[in-house]
């Protein structure tokens, strides 16, 4: 059959013209991108007993067995899950423009309860609360809650408070260093006292964070990692004999996962696990045989969620992937319940 | 094959499927095919770099205007020569006209090509200063009285600094550009908390206020959060100092995500930095930089920073201002810049 040449002209130059499309769409097929799904839109790569909240993009996630089931919307910008000991569901943070309040609720996410009230219409009179952690018995809500200084409207800075979780007034346990940020990150401790993270800029102008002890509220803390090593994100193991943390390399913008044992007043030697580029928010499994951390995949990128099992083994194994494709929030640790 | 009249129909190379005609019109044809599709790729390369050319047209390489006082007396180093750039950045909340708007952030960046050696020196925006144009003021104010030219004569005559080249990036044009590259992993050094943030961006209004608190550690974070990150100044003992070592923080995780970057990203980078970015490094300087951007390391950039005694707190014309001490920051430049 014969093709007459008009016919072929056309069609030739209908491909010409496909061609340059695909040259175009190929380029652009070329950029860069890191890919994001939403957690129940995903499935983890390993399964872990027990159930498992993490936060991305303001929803709280439960992940059992390798599924995720949201059980908040995205109204609220939840974030920071903590388990309350005994089965009593979960305390979260819900974050608006000007405030942020802790809210208990039932483990699926139903029957929420406000246990703080932040919100003002004044502006100056809102208030922030972060890192919610319950005592060992459950009954004690530790968080950290902006204090604002009266006589320095600038002077915003971080105090770990506690109260009562069935209500009650709340006591400010820590005094933070002005103008730093000041105290967030509260571990309770079985004997009562308190582990957290306190921030300091020396007289050269470096800011730093370290690990603090302190047995009381009001009382004098003491400081369990130097200002050089500038460790954050303590998680204690369950049997209180291990405190899991983040130490931060500011001139390489790189930290490092690190494990000491505790014996309630002084840390051993931290023992610094490689795991790459920037771990953050380290859980300690319900068992303590290992860390739950999130990390970005390779060099950068979102932040998944990683599986370090027993830690303390004469020769650790790797680290191992969990989840792939998510945006986790990285300052929001998960909760293990 | 005949027409109607009787004629025999004349062959057109390269139109018949069986190839038909002379070797020398089939080679021809098939030439004319391959440059057809060999043109039609390169429009499609052109109109997909068509915003990278765009913008290299209208805002790279563009001439220092003339109230530069002196002019340019130097000649721009040659490739692989070490070079001084003068980084200036806005929030132009709306408060002020487009080309007269206060630079909050002003780095000196000091690049060896050979050594993948960088230094950075943040220049605090309150620093008072005589202005290249005449009088003095806060230094942040010399872009709003001349534009580059007098932020940049007014940086070389004060620091005894020969400045090569400026850039000049709107914060607006940040936060695209970090959402563009999906966000960006930083680790915050402390707790970020400012009740006096504007609320221009997030709020809508240019002379209001919002609170914002950005929490420490890794996180990989959007623009709007970033922009908190480094913008922010209230709630920091070192106030414009500690925000100065947060851009140039930004700076250098800017650098690592470059790494991840390919040429076929950059339309959709300088699309995200529409009317947001000028500079008179040309594009052939610039792309030029990517390589070499690679190349460095955290270890090989020193970030400065100037801390009293290099200036003291003090007040004039009813503005808190930064006094300079000259000798001490002009030791501070001579450790890492060349004198003027």
């Amino acid at each position: 059959m014969r093709v007459r040449p008009l016919a072929a002209a056309v069609l030739l130059a209908a491909c010409m013209a496909a061609f340059g499309f695909g040259v175009w769409r190929g380029l652009g097929a070329l950029q860069t991108h890191f890919p994001k799904v939403r957690p129940d839109q995903s499935h983890a790569l390993i399964s872990l007993p027990g159930t498992i909240y993490v936060a991305q993009d303001g929803v709280l996630y439960a992940l059992r067995g390798q599924s995720f089931t949201a059980i908040t919307g995205v109204s609220g910008r939840w974030t920071q899950p903590t388990v309350v000991p005994g089965g009593g569901g979960l305390v979260a943070v819900s974050q608006t423009i000007n405030d942020s309040n802790l809210v208990r609720m039932a483990a699926n996410g139903s029957g929420r309860r406000l246990l703080t009230h932040n919100a003002n219409p004044v502006q100056a009179n809102n208030h922030w609360a972060y890192y919610p952690r319950l005592s060992p018995d459950g009954r004690t809500l530790f968080y950290a809650y902006d204090l604002h200084d009266p006589a320095a409207s600038y002077n915003v800075t971080f105090a770990i408070m506690s109260q009562p979780l069935g209500g009650g007034a709340p006591t400010q346990w820590t005094t933070p260093n002005p103008y730093t940020g000041g105290d967030v990150q509260p571990v309770p401790l079985p004997d009562g006292g308190l582990v957290y993270s306190k921030w300091s800029i020396d007289s050269a102008g470096h800011t730093y964070a370290q690990l603090w002890l302190q047995s009381g509220p009001g009382q004098a803390g003491t400081p369990l990692t130097t200002p050089a090593s500038d460790c954050q994100e303590p998680a204690l193991s369950p049997n209180g004999r291990l405190l899991a943390m983040i130490c931060v390399n500011a001139r390489s913008q790189q930290d490092t996962l690190a494990v000491a044992g505790f014996n309630d007043h002084v840390l051993g030697p931290r023992r610094v696990f490689a795991t790459g580029p920037m771990p953050a928010s380290p859980t300690w499994s319900r068992s303590g045989s290992g860390l739950l951390f999130l990390a970005p995949v390779g060099r950068l990128g979102p932040f998944q969620l990683w599986w370090l099992p027993h830690p303390l083994a004469r020769r650790p194994g790797p680290p191992v992937q969990v989840t792939t494709g998510l945006d986790l929030t990285a300052t929001s640790a998960v909760a293990w319940g | 094959m005949s027409t109607a009249n009787g004629q025999p129909r004349r062959r057109r190379a390269g139109l018949r499927p069986n190839g038909g005609g002379s070797p020398t019109g089939r080679r021809r044809a098939r030439l004319l095919i391959v440059a057809g599709f060999v043109v039609s790729g390169l429009c499609g390369a052109f109109f997909y770099f068509l915003p990278v050319l765009t913008t290299a047209l209208h805002d790279t390489g563009q001439p220092r205007p003339a109230a530069d006082p002196g002019g340019r007396s130097v000649p721009a180093p040659a490739a692989g020569q070490p070079f001084t750039v003068l980084l200036l950045g806005s929030d132009n909340d709306r408060k002020f006209v487009a080309a007269h708007i206060l630079t909050q952030t002003m780095i000196l960046v000091r690049v060896v090509p050979a050594t993948h050696q960088v230094w950075m020196l943040s220049i605090p925006r309150d620093l008072w200063v005589p202005i290249s144009t005449g009088g003095s003021a806060k230094i942040d104010a010399a872009y709003e009285i001349g534009g580059p030219a007098s932020a940049i004569a007014t940086v070389e005559q004060d620091f005894h600094v020969h400045v090569d080249y400026y850039a000049w990036v709107g914060l607006n044009g940040l936060v695209n550009l970090i959402n563009r590259l999906g966000g960006i992993d930083l680790i915050a050094q402390m707790p970020v908390l400012d009740d006096f943030y504007p609320a221009d961006l997030a709020g809508g209004d240019p002379y209001g206020y919002r609170r914002v608190v950005v929490l420490p550690g890794p996180q990989y974070d959007q623009g709007l959060l970033t922009l908190e990150y480094v913008r922010s100044r209230h709630g920091d003992l070192l106030g414009d100092i500690a925000r100065s070592k947060r851009q140039q923080q930004l700076l250098v995780d800017l650098r690592a995500a470059a790494h991840a970057l390919s040429i076929a990203d950059l339309p959709s980078l300088v699309s995200a930095l529409n009317g947001q970015f000028h500079t008179d490094l040309g594009l052939g300087q610039l792309s030029s930089l990517l390589p070499l951007a690679r190349g460095i390391t955290s270890a090989s950039v020193h970030e400065l920073v100037m801390l009293p005694p290099d200036f003291t707190y003090g007040t004039t014309d009813g503005q808190d201002v930064l006094f300079p001490n000259w000798p001490a920051i002009q030791q501070l430049v001579a450790s890492a810049f060349p004198t003027a």
